[in-house]
């Protein structure tokens, strides 16, 4: 008796000691919450929705997408270090909004909080009119600002937002004079679009390609045209010096150990190679771009830099 | 406008001025917003200030009746149990991120249990009723966590 | 003609299987308050993509006029509305249950939510490029003014006491503001806290307002919450039919006004419920039982809030612009299968989408059924369990409703706060109606008229832009006033009345 006790104490021993030396299994071996900072059916919902299936065949785990809209983003980026760095939450992150949100306001939290373990889209800027509308091209539609100035409404999402950048990197440019009229999403500026409540709005390619010929793209925030626009001209081609958007990452609490962030990096950025993925986020309208972990710091530094700027403005006009 | 001669309406007035501090809090708030900011802010606190003084007046003078309807029971009868559900309520939201859902929850629905119960009852039916109580609070964390994926706060306990 | 082969295909087994389940969820979850349509059919959407698309899209949109419809038990039985949409059906919905016609409320609802919910869809299947124009017709200009109305039919609606009604009224908004403001960024009464940074939440803190209080008063008393009705009483289905037909007037006019007020985008149920609620008792008879338990008013609030469900699918499929948040979800999954809205959409995906209107209309039609057998046990327990039980299942409710919206532990507080505060103000004569409604419209109200005003001065032309070049404006202006001057108008006649009579 007093030896199989022992032989099962012992076995048992053996086998904690066991379990708990194993490597753990391999990361994920649960599903991933992925948790969206704003309200479903917005561009990082579907971006959102468009890795779901790929991560699933990647990972061999289900990426779960849960909302958590408010503040502008505000809310969820805030909380985001309270969750546990156990690697199975990851929050969707955008920019401006996470480096704009500290400087102009105080939204609980500091961009350097927040840990991006990649950025892997961007939809670009760009000024879109009404089918109907006058303007025909960029030209058109700076001559009739220069005339009026003031006097053309620009639709856009939010304040401090990626639009709002965009209007101001524009009226920096061309020295027009616009004023941005901010709406809770980009469907309600969209609708004051077509509704011809505003003269134009700024959006994305997304947008101008969800919405076909309702409306005209006068020009895209790119270095090159859009596929899918192939007869919409670039800012820059026009002499404006103007390439960006709103870009999406993917971000972890700061609590995350450093081979779970590689990991899921690298988990990401092979989502982001397949190339089923690219079509289907090309056709989409959104454009594809890589900065993995190991670059994502720098990245955010240069970023903090060219936003700085025109956050002074943005708080100036304010 | 019903008026009822029931006397001065003190509550109604106490209230009237709880709202007459929240408009001078708004209107003195909003004087460091931007302009556009501050514009219904401003007005609303306005217009609750002299809403508030209208009924302040209106109520002292026993004219400030309840809306139809929807006046709840307004008798101090059974207030101990009342505050008791109110302290329950305080507690369980303050303290279930910390403590954890189930635990917090299940605690504070047996509680109420308790509260809510007015005759004499057996222990058997107590246990049921606890019995009743941990099942549901089971089921809806199971319901939540494994079908809708709400992540629940685990909090200290569970 | 092919149209009605496409109506073959929403009747398929399978079809017909996703409408009914779909249904039956999307009726428990509404009735539970807290959880959301938009909840269930965020989850529901990645299972959709194994499905072919008209198939995916019969289940969401099951769920979402399911949900709509369960609101109104929360509502009809413990006064607490399920969704927003269902705030007025409490108005007469409670009242009726807490004088023994529980039963008879429950399938007066069900009634109306299923002709307001055919109402919307047949309309959705037959003049949808038409209508979606009126959803652009709106701007700024009109939300503030629809706004606007809603908020003078809470004060008229506060009949007793005009004052405490409006000041309600300025509370809610009041805090509709706390947060960042869309226009200009502030960051408003937020006390430093950044968990006030999103705002006060919409749904805790309707929740506390309405349910707090009847938990309050019900451990104050022994005795059962509601009376159990006569023996061997059924659905009263007969009884109901009858009401409902005599009042048929009221039915589809409601229901008209549901799908119109759909169709705006970010207008909602809740709007849609409040002006067919009040045109219903402007009109009605027996306006003096409006709010004591008036069939009218269930009728008139229960068939407008499913009918924002068809014609909100009305901007979403022609124009791609959400009518509503559930809306915004099924447009996000339309657009990972792959499927572009647009004005040609019923044209070159005719298939999906007429299949996917018939099954609509199918599931609306389901939940009779669905809606009484529910109803019908929704309705007993309440009656038989004793307030010993009641009280922590509906309290842990609540906790669990507030928490899950937005997983913020902080909504609970929230709601439990509001909670206090509601009670305090009942037994002071102060009801939540207004409260909850000021916070409901404040965003529209606010942004509504900023932007009219930014828009005004980029133009150069305030009031024009506020209200002299918009027909639209003069209309809900109109209405506006009518509403107001009408019981004025009256009471002053009576008062005459009286006075010849002395």
């Amino acid at each position: 008796m007093h030896i199989r006790f022992t032989a099962s104490a012992a076995g048992l021993v053996a086998l904690a000691f066991g379990l708990a030396t194993t490597p753990a299994a391999a990361f994920p071996d649960q599903p991933i919450n992925y948790i969206i900072p704003f309200d479903p059916g917005g561009e990082s919902d579907v971006s959102a929705r468009f890795q779901q299936p790929y991560f699933s065949k990647i990972a061999g785990q289900d990426l779960i997408i849960q909302y958590l809209p408010g503040a502008g983003g505000a809310s969820a980026w805030s909380g985001l270090n309270d969750y546990e760095g156990d690697g199975y939450t990851i929050m969707g992150t955008n920019l401006p909004h996470i480096i704009l949100q500290p400087l102009l306001q105080d939204p609980g939290y500091e961009t350097d909080d927040i840990v991006n373990v990649y950025i892997f889209h961007y939809t670009p800027d760009a000024l879109i009119v009404a089918a109907d509308s006058p303007h025909e091209t960029l030209e058109d539609f700076l001559a009739a600002a220069n005339e009026a100035p003031g006097a053309m409404t620009v639709s856009g999402s939010g304040t401090n937002s990626a639009n709002d950048v965009a209007n101001q990197l524009f009226e920096n440019e061309t020295g027009a004079v616009l004023t941005y009229i901010p709406y809770p999403g980009t469907a309600p500026s969209i609708t004051a679009l077509l509704g011809g409540e505003v003269d134009a709005a700024w959006g994305y390619t997304t947008v101008a390609a969800g919405q076909g010929d309702q409306v005209r793209t006068l020009a895209v925030a790119m270095e090159e045209r859009h596929s899918l626009f192939p007869d919409v001209p670039t800012f820059r081609e026009l002499g404006y010096e103007i390439v960006g958007g709103a870009y999406r990452g993917i971000a972890v609490p700061a609590s995350t150990p450093e081979e779970t962030r590689q990991e899921l990096s690298r988990l990401i950025g092979e989502i982001n190679a397949d190339p089923d993925f690219i079509q289907q986020m090309e056709e989409a309208g959104f454009a594809l771009i890589d900065v993995p972990y190991d670059e994502a710091a720098d990245w955010m530094e240069e970023r903090k830099a060219f936003y700085g700027e025109i956050a002074e403005q943005l708080g100036a006009g304010r | 406008m019903r008026t009822d001669r029931i006397g001065a309406d003190f509550a109604g007035a106490a209230v009237a001025l709880f709202f007459l501090a929240v408009g001078i809090y708004a209107v003195w708030s909003s004087l460091s917003m931007t302009m556009l900011g501050a514009i219904f802010p401003r007005t609303i606190g306005g217009f609750l200030i002299g809403l508030s003084v209208i009924q302040i007046g209106l109520s002292l003078a026993g004219r400030g009746a309840q809306i139809s309807g929807e006046g709840g029971d307004a008798s101090n009868e059974g207030l101990g149990r009342r505050l008791a559900l109110v302290a329950v309520m305080i507690a369980w939201a303050l303290l279930f991120p910390a403590v954890g859902f189930v635990v917090t929850s299940f605690v504070a629905a047996t509680a109420l249990i308790v509260i809510a119960e007015h005759e004499r009852t057996p222990p058997t039916r107590w246990l049921l009723r606890t019995a009743v109580v941990a099942v549901m609070v089971g089921v809806f964390y199971w319901l939540m966590t494994r079908i809708l994926y709400i992540p629940i706060p685990r909090g200290v306990l569970f | 003609m092919e149209i009605f082969g496409f109506l073959g295909e929403a009747l398929s087994a399978q079809n017909l299987m996703f409408a009914l389940l779909g249904v039956i969820g999307g009726t428990v979850i509404g009735a539970l308050p807290g959880l959301s349509a938009t909840m269930a059919i965020a989850v529901m959407v990645p299972f959709t993509f194994a499905l072919d698309p008209a198939s995916g899209l019969i289940m969401l949109g099951a769920i979402y006029t399911g949900a709509i419809y369960g609101g109104a038990f929360a509502a009809i039985l413990v006064n607490t509305p399920g969704t927003p949409s269902a705030i007025a059906t409490t108005f007469d919905g409670y009242p009726m249950a807490r004088r023994g016609d529980g039963d008879l409320a429950v399938t007066i609802a069900t009634i109306a939510s299923v002709t307001g919910g055919l109402v919307g869809g047949i309309l959705l299947l037959t003049l949808s490029p038409v209508l979606a124009q009126v959803a652009l017709r709106f701007g700024s200009t009109e939300y503030f003014w629809l706004a606007v109305l809603g908020l003078t039919l809470i004060a008229v609606l506060s009949e007793g006491n005009l004052v405490k009604g409006l000041m309600g009224a300025c509370l809610g908004l009041l805090l509709s503001m706390v947060g960042v403001a869309v226009v200009g960024g502030d960051v408003r009464f937020t006390f430093g806290q950044r968990e006030l940074l999103g705002g006060v939440g919409i749904i805790p803190a309707l929740i506390g307002l309405y349910c707090i209080p009847v938990l309050i008063d019900m451990v104050a008393r022994p005795g059962q919450h509601l009376e159990a009705p006569a023996a061997g009483r059924g659905f009263r289905l007969a009884e109901a039919m009858g009401i409902a037909i005599r009042d048929g007037w009221n039915l589809l006019r409601s229901s008209v006004i549901g799908t119109v007020v759909g169709i705006l985008p970010g207008a909602g149920g809740s709007i849609a419920s409040l002006v067919a609620y009040s045109e219903a008792r402007r009109t009605a008879r027996n306006q003096e039982e409006y709010g004591k338990g008036a069939s009218g008013g269930l009728l008139s609030t229960e068939s407008a809030n499913n009918a924002t469900v068809g014609g909100g699918f009305i901007p979403t499929l022609v124009l791609g612009i959400p009518g509503t948040p559930p809306d915004a979800v099924i447009l996000g999954a339309l657009l990972v299968q792959g499927i572009r809205t647009g004005p040609a959409l019923f044209e070159t995906q005719g298939q999906i989408v007429y299949t996917f209107i018939f099954g609509l209309l199918i599931a609306t039609a389901l939940m009779l059924p669905v809606g009484l057998l529910i109803g019908r046990y929704a309705f007993r327990f309440i009656v038989a369990t004793p307030k010993a039980l009641l009280v922590p299942l509906i309290a842990f409710m609540t906790v669990l409703g507030s928490f899950a919206v937005h997983n913020h532990p902080n909504d609970v507080v929230v709601m439990v706060a509001m909670g206090i505060l509601g009670w305090l103000l009942n037994r002071a004569g102060y009801g939540p109606s207004p409260i909850v409604l000021g916070l409901v419209l404040g965003q529209i109200a606010e942004q509504g008229f900023v932007r009219a005003w930014m828009i005004g001065g980029a133009r150069g032309d305030f009031l024009g832009q506020l209200i002299i070049n918009r027909p639209i404006s003069w209309a809900i202006v109109a209405l506006i006033l009518v509403t107001v001057c009408l019981p004025l108008v009256k009471s002053i006649r009576n008062r005459r009345a009286e006075g010849i009579r002395r």
